[in-house]
């Protein structure tokens, strides 16, 4: 929600007034806040120091907003290069990583363990004593830009552009004259070329061999000191400046030389990543990745899979002093099963947040943020109105509206405190009102933002005042029955707790006098009258332990 | 101070079992062992001092924090621990760490972190143990944070109370009546046995309430008879409009309190209450005996207040145990206490259906959540009014269940 200036101001006094040095919830997502100390994630019998230096593979699911993100910065933070003392090295991969791997490989198709190492490879160079570096990694590094230059005879023009069309085709970037500028001055950009050129290949034949113009650009290129690799296209007799070079006789001799001369970027392959960890002076390399759901133009599942298929190559496991952690989507896991991958092989983590752990995630920032470093806020029931027992029951009441996942509390509880500032001068303490509005807010707007659920007008059912309508039809019910579907279609599709239902259906009653037993017989006879009106029971689903929904698909 | 051994075995064991959980994934590397002011920090240090200095795993101290500058204290234990046998166990006694939490804006305790405590944690084989006047739980680092663990140095129990008083040649149960097992205050009857009611209660809010505005002391004092309590609770007590201004005074030395570590908001029963239990009785008996009329009066509003409270069924677990509290004390010393508690609940209780039994089960059984609030409870009502209470409310709760399951026949 966007804020103007003056609402601001409004804000950030309250804050003073209630002794926050600033808003503890303002960031809902691990990337904008780099400040680990405000950071909690429920590990249950897992244990933070074996994630960092368990030599096995793990991979962590978790759903959107559960702190997969938050947890591999913990990782990443206790370990090298954030953390010298370390003799761990945590190389990060985000979405930006794979990004980049993919552009490398062109597809997720044509993506090989190849490119992934190298990938690994460039995230760890930073953290390497030069003089440790091993030999391949420094030809690798001092591969030039530019592209590679042909110098030939016009005369043998037709098989060059079949040369340059197979190097291209290795992805070798390749320029030759066919490729100037029209209008430049054709000389000059000649020697910005050659002076630039990765390496110079003169294509030498009978008509090439006592070319003039030949000889002045390999003497041109030997003067900038880039390496010419003669390609015999024919027996010929070496000129001159040739004796000695190291000649090529076909394509597969020409990108060996390339590579060994260190001239073409060399992947370094899968195994040599066994090099990493003694280079780095580490006893272990830990790769964390994570945000695979977030690069770009790869959403649909299938494809992620591929990725992931070469990403978590069993072949990787086996390299010693290299461990992989893998940060995951929960929906995923399925699919992974599905797919062939042995997860039994991995150590499995499971990101799941009781509405405690969402309290003390809570608490955990109250104290980050008070003022008072003696006596710090410890939950938001102490910056709210004790009346009605509103105080008491508003962190238990924002972690089960929360559906356990930790961004939406964060966000809710943000939510709470900027409603509470809508206000010119608002009152100290929160009334129990404005939850009332945050809830309704979640319902409409906040639930579908943060997690990613469909709205209302996504589902079969929707309102018309207080009408409900089923794919366009009206359902009708009486009282009770009516009151709690409507509720569940007000959520939009997300959970609705006993005590909502029990506020919707018994709206005289204390809703905890409502007992759960009499919510389930009442949604029990619900489903039975829908059914008798032609409408799928199937579509209210009970969450167990949570309460009940619309299910956004049958 | 006393020194009583005995009544500190129990938490001794917790740190024999660490150190033998040293350097297990499960081990806590800080222990924080907190109390008020005369609570005995500094006694429960010296005897783990002595009972560890044998073992030689102790490295020096305990260096406390009152008497010598952070970055002094920081250079030496780490210069200690770094000299010690790499192989051995080592114990690290701090005396007093909150002080730093209360130098400037307190970020000296979050450098002592840093430098100190971290290095120690992640070394895996030294525990620390900490001393402090409030549970410290505003650990910065990841790894000190879950390797922290808060433990709180009771009031002496009534037999080591009873056993120091024998040594003393006192009545026990005048000992432990006076003193309600607070270290401090057995030390001033040591000092002086025959300590005029007066002068003792004088020592004891000096103690506990030093430093507070007039204005705080005095909301201290009333809310002292309060178990648990929030603003709404207290201002019929305080005679206040129900305004906003009402709740922003009052909010303010609500704060003051916490920040002296006198009260603290628990999250679980959803209301104030005081740290230690016992320093909270102690100065609630210096409201009765200063002005036994106006101990009664705020007793009868908080009952009024918490009884209508209870009116709201589905709320009763958090209203119960306070209603029957303040009516039990609004007729303190005499003999129908348990007699207007149990008629209270066989008139109200065919009103609490549909409330949540097995909480207010909870809340009763356990003086919400407070062991010596249901100990008090139980002498203010009398062991059979007691009893007949918990009958009746058991009998409630199995009525609710059978009706519930009544209902599921008929609706079969």
């Amino acid at each position: 929600m966007s804020q103007t200036t003056a609402d601001q101001d409004i804000f950030l006094k309250w804050l003073k007034t209630v002794n926050l040095e600033e808003n503890p919830f303002q960031d809902y997502s691990a990337q904008k806040d780099r400040d680990l100390s405000t950071y909690f994630v429920p590990l249950g019998p897992l244990r933070l120091t074996d994630l960092i230096e368990d030599p096995q593979p793990w991979a962590i699911f978790g759903e959107r907003g559960s702190g997969k993100t938050s947890l591999r910065m913990m990782v990443a933070a206790r370990c090298r290069p954030v953390n010298p003392a370390s003799d761990i090295l945590a190389l990060e991969c985000n979405w930006q990583t794979l990004d980049r791997t993919l552009q490398k490989a062109g597809s997720p198709g044509t993506l090989t363990l190849d490119h992934w190492a190298e990938t690994l490879v460039e995230l760890a160079i930073p953290s390497l004593p030069e003089e440790q570096r091993p030999r391949w990694m420094s030809r690798l590094l001092s591969a030039r830009a530019g592209a590679v230059f042909l110098a030939y005879a016009h005369e043998d023009r037709s098989y060059v552009d079949e040369l340059a069309e197979r190097l291209e085709k290795a992805g070798v970037a390749i320029w030759y004259d066919r490729k100037l500028h029209k209008g430049r001055r054709w000389c000059k950009e000649l020697e910005e070329r050659i002076q630039n050129a990765r390496a110079m290949i003169p294509v030498l034949s009978q008509r090439s061999r006592d070319s003039v113009w030949m000889e002045r650009e390999v003497l041109f290129a030997m003067e900038y000191d880039v390496p010419v690799i003669p390609f015999l296209l024919e027996k010929v007799d070496l000129p001159l400046w040739a004796v000695g070079s190291q000649c090529a006789r076909n394509v597969d001799e020409l990108m060996r030389t390339l590579r060994v001369t260190g001239r073409l970027r060399c992947p370094p392959g899968y195994e040599s990543l066994e090099e990493l960890a003694s280079a780095a002076s580490v006893r272990l390399v830990i790769c964390l990745v994570d945000e695979v759901d977030e690069v770009p133009e790869l959403q649909e599942q299938p494809i992620m899979i591929q990725l992931l298929s070469c990403l978590m190559d069993p072949r990787l496991h086996s390299v010693k002093g290299v461990a992989f952690r893998y940060f995951l989507p929960a929906w995923l896991k399925d699919a992974l099963i599905r797919k062939g991958l042995r997860l039994d092989r991995y150590r499995i983590g499971d990101l799941r947040w009781d509405p405690e752990d969402l309290k003390r995630l809570i608490r955990q920032r109250m104290i980050a943020f008070s003022e008072s470093k003696a006596a710090p806020y410890q939950s938001l029931g102490e910056l709210c109105d004790p009346s009605g027992g509103f105080a008491a029951r508003i962190d238990n009441e924002l972690a089960s509206l929360a559906e356990g996942n930790p961004r939406a509390a964060v966000c809710l509880a943000d939510q709470l405190l900027r409603f509470h500032c809508r206000e010119d001068s608002p009152p100290r303490l929160i009334r129990p009102t404005t939850w009332e509005d945050v809830k309704e807010w979640w319902r409409q707007e906040g639930r579908g933002w943060i997690l990613g659920q469909p709205p209302v007008a996504d589902l079969p059912f929707h309102l018309q005042r207080d009408r409900i309508f089923f794919q366009n039809r009206e359902v009708i019910l009486t009282g009770r029955y009516h009151a709690l579907l409507r509720c569940l279609v007000r959520a939009g599709g997300g959970i609705c707790s006993p005590e909502d239902l029990a506020r919707a259906g018994w709206p005289k009653d204390d809703p905890a006098g409502v007992t759960s037993r009499a919510i389930d017989e009442a949604v029990r006879r619900m489903k039975q009258k829908l059914r008798e009106q032609g409408v799928d029971p199937g579509w209210v689903e009970t969450v167990r332990g949570r309460g009940y929904r619309i299910r956004p698909s049958l | 101070m006393i020194t009583l051994m005995k009544g500190y075995q129990h938490i001794l064991a917790v740190v024999e079992e660490s150190i033998t959980r040293l350097s297990t994934p499960e081990g806590p590397s800080v222990l924080t062992f907190w109390a008020g002011p005369g609570g005995g920090k500094t006694t429960f240090l010296n005897i783990v001092r002595d009972k560890y200095a044998r073992d030689a795993l102790l490295l020096s101290g305990p260096w406390d924090f009152r008497t010598s500058p952070p970055e002094v204290l920081a250079s030496q234990v780490l210069t200690a621990v770094r000299d010690a046998p790499n192989e051995s166990k080592k114990l690290v006694l701090l005396d007093n760490l909150d002080e730093l939490l209360h130098t400037g804006d307190g970020e000296p305790f979050f450098t002592f972190e840093r430098q100190v405590l971290r290095e120690l944690v992640r070394r895996g084989d030294t525990l620390i143990i900490v001393t402090s006047r409030a549970p410290l739980i505003q650990w910065r680092d990841y790894d000190v944070r879950i390797s922290a663990r808060n433990l709180h140095i009771p009031p002496l129990r009534r037999e080591d109370v009873a056993e120091w008083a024998r040594e003393q040649q006192m009545d026990p149960d005048q000992a432990f009546a006076i003193s309600l097992g607070h270290p401090q205050v057995l030390a001033w009857l040591q000092e002086e046995p025959n300590i005029p009611p007066e002068e003792m209660d004088r020592k004891v809010a000096d103690l506990f309430l030093n430093g507070l505005s007039g204005e705080t002391r005095q909301l201290a004092e009333v809310a002292s008879l309060f178990p648990v309590f929030d603003l709404a609770a207290l201002r019929p007590v305080l005679s206040a409009e129900d305004t906003e201004s009402f709740y922003s005074e009052y909010v303010e030395r609500l704060e003051e309190l916490i920040r002296k570590g006198l009260v603290f908001w628990d999250g679980e029963v959803g209301a104030y209450r005081f740290r230690e239990s016992t320093v909270r009785r102690l100065l609630a008996r210096g409201v009765l005996h200063r002005d036994p009329e106006q101990f009664r009066r705020i007793h009868q509003i908080a009952a009024g207040y918490y009884q209508q409270e209870a009116q709201r069924a589905a709320y009763l677990h958090r209203s119960l145990v306070s209603a029957l509290y303040h009516t039990a004390q609004a007729h303190f010393g005499k003999e129908e206490a348990g007699k207007v508690c149990t008629r209270w609940i066989e008139d109200t209780l065919g009103t609490w259906l549909g409330a949540p039994w097995e909480k207010v089960l909870w809340a009763w059984k356990t003086g919400a959540g407070d062991e010596a609030t249901r100990e008090e409870l139980q002498a203010l009502l009398g062991p059979a009014a007691f009893e007949r209470i918990t009958r009746l409310l058991e009998s409630a709760a199995h009525a609710a269940t059978q009706i519930i399951q009544q209902v599921q026949e008929v609706n079969r």
